[in-house]
């Protein structure tokens, strides 16, 4: 894995710490960082298959993981938790410890944006974690919520309805401001029309994955056109390449640099 | 020390208000359903998980059980337990006969659930218990010499059993900030609004009561242990309710201190109106053994960096009801990790597995 973009960055082979120090959050952060993180094919299809783990670039799922034990939170649409089956933040003794020594909680909580809260009980988002999901829900969605799931999962009523900036707002409430948004297209896009987006961390799979695929970004026109964006950094490894690219929004909470340790 | 004699005749009579209390809506604030049982809920699974996988009812006695809240709480653990259909036998044993008599009422149309009256420290009414539950700080009625000698009278009952039993031992914490003023005492008047003879005012009565650091739970169960010939094979604590015990806003015995509790309470409604800096929190200098006073000095920056993160989020966008509810999330999130079962909250809940001495981990329960 080597640092190819801005020109400066650490040499040779890029080790943990390397990529961690390139894919820091910003070091002082009184709101919450949307990071937005995708995997699209060289035709700009977000799926091969039906599921994002249907592409692949090489190196993808190193930055995937690394991406998560930066976060605080993961951020989901129910549709996507629904259709690739999530599962709590995998975790390991050695992750913990790094997450400690950063002065983080030990596993990230997964964030499901879901109006209704209508998910299945025994689904493994639930049943399969070491920490329980959160559900960002309406207010009158919340106490049904806590009646189906118990202490399997942390409801939060964030509104009358689950919009973008009420979903930040309970989640910076919340403690948790180093959010990693993985989508779905229609929650990155509901982020991006309400221009809460910071950072799109993108793969590019060295793939075709032909007609018929959706795009990363769907739901509601962008108001204002289109958003320009700043290529942040970009590493590649083997036929892989990962861009980091930040909106205005993300450049202006982040006037000092990245958190130096790693954060 | 002061010594206490409560008769479980004095008991019954003072808890003449509490069905109507125990039973009411209003008691399940958002602290009660969201700080609260959920520690119950946790502690129980794993108690029922360090037992051995069986298909017969998992058999209950509930000790200081009033009108049965302890079910509730059984049922809320075995949901999160490794075998959440598990049939039940449900004793609940209390000194109260009006206790009893409305428990009894409540849970007419259970038929794996009785109630008993009695007291822990004459003979148990069963005998093959699996899991001995309390919860609301039964234990803490008895004076420190009889909570020894009642919980040997359970580590008894667990000597004659084939397989493992485990024990819930849930007491007022000595080193709860809601009475910082008598963290010296290891027993006093406690006052219950509900007790006869309150009236609608302040004018709660008072009825002594034992409160209890990890330390001496840990060495009852030792000494229990030791008489009955049974071993511990694992001997837990949890701390309940840190922050938002409910004196904290009756102010009863720490007048000074923050309404903590009912600043929660809002907190979780999502009111703007509540000014964040009430949260703030000042960990206790009254003299405490050096490990409350750690488990303090911990918890006091870890709670006011989420008040304040909180506060400068809202200075730069305004106050939002969801930043009042992720707020309360994550309060309880830090009182919840940080805990470290010392005796430092309002309950202190003790879990000891106990097993015959020379009883095999792989045998039946009973």
């Amino acid at each position: 894995m080597r640092h190819v973009w801005p020109p400066g960055g650490p040499p040779g082979e890029l080790d943990r710490a390397a990529l961690a120090g390139v894919y820091a959050y910003p070091a002082r952060l009184d709101r919450p960082f949307v990071r937005v993180n995708f995997v699209a094919s060289a035709d700009g299809a977000v799926s091969a298959g039906g599921l994002s783990t249907g592409l692949s670039a090489p190196g993808d799922r190193q930055v995937f993981g690394l991406l998560r034990e930066l976060a605080d939170v993961v951020l989901a649409g129910s549709g996507t938790v629904r259709a690739e089956r999530y599962r709590g933040v995998r975790t390991s003794p050695e992750l913990r410890e790094r997450r400690r020594a950063r002065g983080r909680t030990e596993v990230p909580p997964v964030a499901v944006v879901t109006g209704t809260a209508d998910l299945e009980p025994d689904a493994r988002l639930f049943t399969d974690t070491a920490v329980p999901p959160l559900l960002l829900t309406t207010t009158g969605a919340a106490g049904r919520a806590r009646e189906r799931f118990g202490d399997t999962a942390e409801v939060l009523a964030v509104g009358e309805e689950v919009t973008p900036g009420a979903a930040l707002d309970a989640l910076a409430g919340r403690g948790l401001c180093r959010v990693l948004c993985e989508g779905g297209p229609a929650l990155f896009g509901s982020f991006a029309a309400a221009g809460l987006v910071d950072e799109l961390c993108l793969s590019v799979a060295p793939q075709l994955a032909g007609a018929g695929a959706d795009r990363i970004l769907g739901g509601p026109a962008l108001e204002d056109g289109p958003e320009p964006l700043r290529t942040a950094s970009v590493i590649a490894h083997d036929d892989g390449l990962m861009l980091r690219y930040r909106t205005t929004r993300g450049d202006r909470a982040d006037p000092d640099g990245a958190d130096p340790e790693g954060g | 020390m002061k010594i206490l004699d409560v008769t479980p005749d004095d008991r019954s009579a003072a808890y003449g208000h509490a069905p109507a209390h125990y039973l009411s809506p209003d008691r399940r604030d958002p602290v009660k359903r969201l700080w609260e049982e959920p520690v119950n809920h946790r502690v129980i699974a794993a108690a029922v998980d360090a037992l051995p996988a069986s298909s017969r009812p998992l058999r209950v006695l509930d000790v200081g059980a009033g009108t049965g809240d302890g079910l509730a709480l059984l049922e809320g653990g075995l949901a999160l337990s490794s075998d959440p259909g598990r049939p039940i036998h449900y004793v609940g044993l209390d000194p109260d006969p009006v206790m009893i008599e409305t428990a009894r009422a409540a849970h007419a149309d259970r038929p794996d659930v009785e109630f008993v009256l009695g007291d822990v420290r004459d003979d148990l009414p069963v005998d093959d218990v699996d899991l001995h539950l309390s919860a609301g700080v039964p234990w803490s009625h008895l004076r420190h010499a009889e909570f020894r000698g009642a919980l040997t009278g359970v580590l008894a009952a667990a000597a004659r059993r084939r397989g493992p039993t485990a024990v819930v031992v849930d007491v007022l914490g000595r080193y709860s900030i809601e009475w910082t003023t008598r963290w010296a005492l290891d027993a006093w008047d406690y006052r219950m609004s509900f007790f006869h003879g309150a009236g609608e005012g302040d004018d709660a009565v008072a009825m002594p009561m034992s409160v209890h650091s990890r330390r001496t739970v840990a060495a009852a169960l030792e000494a229990a242990a030791h008489e009955t010939g049974t071993v511990l094979r694992s001997v837990t604590f949890h701390d309940r309710s840190v922050m938002v015990g409910r004196h904290t806003t009756t102010g009863a015995f720490t007048p000074d201190l923050p309404e903590y509790r009912s600043l929660v309470n809002r907190l979780h409604d999502g009111d703007v109106t509540l000014d964040l800096d009430r949260l703030r929190f000042t960990a206790p200098t009254v003299d405490a053994p050096a490990e409350i006073a750690d488990f303090f000095a911990t918890l006091e920056p870890a709670w006011n960096a989420r008040v304040a993160a909180a506060a400068a989020h809202e200075a730069a966008a305004g106050p939002a009801a969801a930043v009042r509810t992720g707020l309360a999330a994550g309060l309880r999130e830090v009182e919840h990790r940080l805990q470290r079962g010392l005796g430092a909250a309002h309950s202190l809940i003790g879990v000891a597995i106990v097993a015959p001495r020379g009883g095999g981990p792989t045998d039946g329960a009973g």
